[in-house]
């Protein structure tokens, strides 16, 4: 009987140590519902689950056929329209049609749902704007369903990433069946729905998720990975020890302590990405309500030896905000200028920094954001005589703290990217975007961003640039600090079908084994 | 023959001096080696974080970019610098060679040219002249410094945890096992109930329901606490009391028209000292480690300000690279924690009049 039982027991360790064929660091908690997702670490997993119209290009990170099997734009720009493939279904078989999309924009936009992202399409798409603020009828958004395999969207403007952007989680369907049926709940295993390659096996919230081939998904016989494992941890230690014994294949994002043996590594991998990390002022709040404390204070960073010495990964130092994009001149903010910095200050009405109020940095618990916040601490101390404390907290409440109640004067930021267009920056800081927790407001600057969605090629970066130039040269709304870099350890001798892209999605689509 | 009033005499009939109870205890503790130790090594530390700003240390918040992570040495940081340097191209070198790997040979330049720069500016920067016997942290922050004035944070937050702890504690067991009845059920059952709230949950809602912009979170990780840490000394002392209060020598002070509070305090309380002394040089390593283990959370003191607690938990992070940021502030730690236990352990004998290891 004990034998038995032992032989059991061996069995089931040698069938659960099978069970996945990809085991993946994710580095933080993910939400699995598209309307709602946010963070780097949700979308990494979304794009396994889920698929829009376009989907993204593994090494560009452009939009390729997703959903969707071709695309048609009319001449004015201003109408675009999918056709959906017969073959693309829900997980449980059911067709996934025109419906699905427009019941997706609907709940995105409803401004009852709260969603963070709503204002990416409601700045694109027509009537989409006053839908989400309350002020107009779903009936006059530009989204149609002309028959179950097309959809068209009328648009504010001839916005040339469109279709791209229909890649970003923003865009997914989602299954209208499920939603109301489980309300909230929809997205747990045994009720979700999913269209993309992988289906949700498991969710142990706080440890993993794990995925598991899709066999109804269209394009299931090029998916050649079976299952895939992802855990939540945010140790950057243990997660790199675990990725040292060989318990993970792919860690996203690595331990800033131990980035000078990880540097030396074979499996490193780095790239330059989309993306800016900054420190962002809430410029309703007294003493930053003032250009010329946030500039001092920007002009107080000696941003390259931050990045030389402390996050040492590759990142960018930089004074713009949006990072180095075809055909666009990126704007700067003050630099580096500790003299000028004084008497900024001094000109604020705090001469050497006197009766300048503590402030507080907040960041989210990590050893990388403490180490730049007491970094920037001891900078601001020795160039404008001025002390400020930190305050570091669990991500989602920081996220809540920063996103929903705007209840700090400096915190931590990054923002990544949704697609390669300098608009994905700018938009952020329009009057009342979901994404603008520092709360900047200028009608001038909205405008010019509207502006730009009416015009084309050339004309329309110049505008973006001038928006660009508003928001930073002149009221420099943030500091910006570095542009990221991709930093992924993945065996590529291993495993193939993974690039370091420029906006860091990864499609485990793609992937597969050596 | 007549007896003076301060004279003692022993059961020989002889003429003895006097002992008070404290002069007896001492002369126990002396001879308690381990204790002796114990109190020699608490005192040391004592002197050292007081006299932290006086002592001739380098800056605990001062970063020295050119200095970030070295080893413990007895040479000039410019010299240690050079070395540790000239170890990593070494390291690239051989990389470069074995294994092929082109890809690092950006690196490599960076690490020469860092080595050039320092190499340019030894004799002249003072900073290079410094000795860092402890090695520095990841901004290059001295070790030996922020152990020091760590151990200022967390033996301060032992000491006035311990203190708060044993003033609330005392009244409260003092005043519910003297008066008894009612008040004793309600002081205790209310301890009962602060026993049952999860101390960890307590002292989280604290920090984020107290915490205000630009207020170092220190002063509330004290209050915190000290809110859940007297509840076990109001027990014993109440315990402490209950026995005594029938005793005969408090009978005849209330017989005598002495007030409650004159017997609680100037009777009762004496005798329970030994009991609340002990207990509080055992619960003290108590409170250090409670914050070690809130600052490994990420709760603790807020940067740039450490604790020996998150001196270990930032150590902990790159202990295979750099493992002196890790041993140095645990060794003495420990060190710290041991020589308190034996002080207190000591002190447990030499108080305790029933102690069998009375010497």
């Amino acid at each position: 009987m004990k034998k038995a039982l032992f032989l059991f027991l061996a069995l089931a360790a040698v069938v659960s140590l099978g069970a996945q064929d990809f085991i993946m660091s994710n580095g933080a908690e993910p939400t699995l519902d598209p309307t709602l997702m946010t963070d780097v670490a949700s979308t990494n997993v979304g794009i396994g689950l889920f698929e829009g119209l376009m989907a993204y290009d593994p090494k560009t990170n452009l939009g390729t056929p997703g959903v969707a099997e071709s695309y048609k734009v009319s001449p004015d720009g201003l109408k675009v329209t999918f056709i959906l493939r017969k073959t693309a279904t829900w997980s449980d078989g059911t067709r996934v049609t025109a419906k699905d999309f427009v019941y997706a924009m609907k709940r995105i936009l409803d401004p009852a749902t709260g969603a963070e992202y709503a204002y990416m399409p409601a700045m694109v798409i027509k009537g989409a704007q006053e839908f989400n603020e309350g002020k107009g009828g779903f009936e006059d958004v530009g989204i149609k369903a002309i028959n179950d395999t097309t959809v068209e969207y009328s648009l504010t403007g001839a916005a040339p990433y469109f279709a791209d952007m229909t890649a970003h989680s923003a865009f997914w369907p989602v299954p209208q069946s499920a939603v109301e049926k489980y309300g909230t709940d929809w997205t747990k295993p045994g009720n979700i729905l999913t269209n993309g390659p992988y289906l949700l096996k498991e969710w142990k919230p706080q440890e993993y998720v794990l995925l598991e081939k899709n066999a109804k998904y269209w394009d299931q016989k090029n998916v050649k990975i079976k299952s895939i494992k992802i855990y939540a941890s945010d140790n950057d230690s243990t997660n790199y020890n675990m990725y040292k014994n060989g318990e993970v294949d792919w860690m996203h994002g690595i331990a800033l302590s131990k980035i000078d043996e990880i540097k030396l590594r074979k499996d490193y991998q780095t790239s330059a990405q989309v993306g800016t990390y900054y420190y962002c002022f809430n410029v309703t709040r007294k003493p930053v309500d003032d250009v010329r404390v946030r500039k001092a204070l920007a002009a107080a960073i000696d941003k390259k030896t931050l990045v030389d010495k402390v996050t040492k990964g590759g990142q960018i130092p930089t004074d713009s905000w949006v990072p180095p994009m075809a055909g666009y001149v990126p704007q700067k903010g003050i630099g580096f200028n500790p003299e000028e910095a004084k008497k900024l200050l001094a000109a604020a009405g705090y001469p050497g920094g006197k009766d300048f109020p503590t402030l507080t940095i907040v960041y989210n618990t990590n050893e990388g954001h403490k180490a730049i916040a007491e970094y920037i601490q001891q900078q601001w101390k020795n160039n404008l005589g001025i002390d400020v404390t930190l305050q570091n907290m669990e991500f989602k409440t920081f996220l809540d703290l920063r996103g929903k109640a705007h209840d700090f004067t400096i915190a931590r930021h990054g923002w990544i990217g949704d697609y390669l267009d300098p608009n994905t920056m700018l938009d952020l800081f329009m009057t009342g975007s979901g994404n603008n927790d520092g709360l900047y407001a200028d009608p001038e600057y909205d405008k010019l961003i509207e502006n730009a969605r009416l015009a084309k090629g050339a004309a329309r970066m110049k505008i973006l640039q001038q928006a660009d130039a508003m928001y930073l040269t002149r009221d420099q709304g943030m500091i910006p600090i570095y542009h990221y870099a991709n930093q992924d350890l993945i065996d590529t001798t291993k495993w193939g079908g993974w690039y370091a892209t420029p906006l860091g999605f990864h499609s485990f689509k793609y992937m597969f084994k050596k | 023959m007549s007896l003076e009033r301060n004279q003692v005499i022993n059961e020989f009939n002889q003429q003895v001096k006097p002992v008070s109870l404290w002069a007896d205890a001492w002369k126990r503790l002396r001879r308690n080696k381990m204790a002796l130790i114990g109190l020699w090594i608490v005192a040391v530390f004592a002197v050292l974080t007081l006299m932290a700003p006086m002592l001739p240390i380098y800056s605990n918040t001062e970063q020295e970019m050119k200095h970030i992570n070295l080893p413990p040495s007895f040479k000039n940081a410019g010299q240690v610098a050079l070395e540790t340097l000239q170890r990593k191209a070494n390291q690239i070198n051989a990389m470069i060679a074995n294994e092929g790997r082109d890809d690092l040979k950006p690196e490599l330049e960076k690490v020469m040219a860092e080595y050039e720069l320092i190499k340019a500016e030894i004799n002249v920067n003072p900073v290079h002249k410094r000795v860092y016997l402890m090695g520095t942290d990841y901004l290059g922050r001295d070790m030996l410094s922020r152990t020091i004035y760590g151990g200022r944070i967390s033996m301060l937050i032992g000491f006035i945890g311990t203190i708060t702890a044993v003033f609330i504690g005392i009244i409260i067991g003092a005043i519910a096992g003297y008066i008894g009845g009612r008040l004793d059920d309600f002081l205790m059952r209310f301890v009962d109930i602060m026993y049952g709230l999860p101390y960890m949950l307590v002292v989280i809602i604290l920090m984020a329901m107290f915490r205000k912009e630009g207020q170092s979170s220190v002063i509330i990780l004290f209050v915190a606490i000290a809110m859940v840490s007297w509840l076990t000394i109001a027990r014993v002392v109440r315990g402490q009391i209950i026995s005594l209060k029938n005793a005969e020598f408090v009978e005849a002070a209330r017989s005598m028209g002495a007030s409650s509070a004159r017997i609680i305090f100037r009777h009762l309380l004496p005798n329970t000292l030994g009991v609340i002394i002990v207990f509080s040089t055992l619960s003290l390593p108590g409170f250090i480690m409670s914050e070690s283990f809130l600052s490994f959370l990420g709760l603790g003191v807020s940067a740039p300000d450490a604790s020996w607690g998150t001196l270990v938990s930032e150590g902990v992070q790159s202990m295979e690279l750099f493992p002196w940021r890790l041993l140095v502030p645990a060794c003495v730690m420990t060190i710290f924690l041991f020589a308190m236990n034996f002080l207190g352990d000591g002190l447990r004998d030499a108080l305790d009049p029933q102690s069998k290891n009375r010497a």
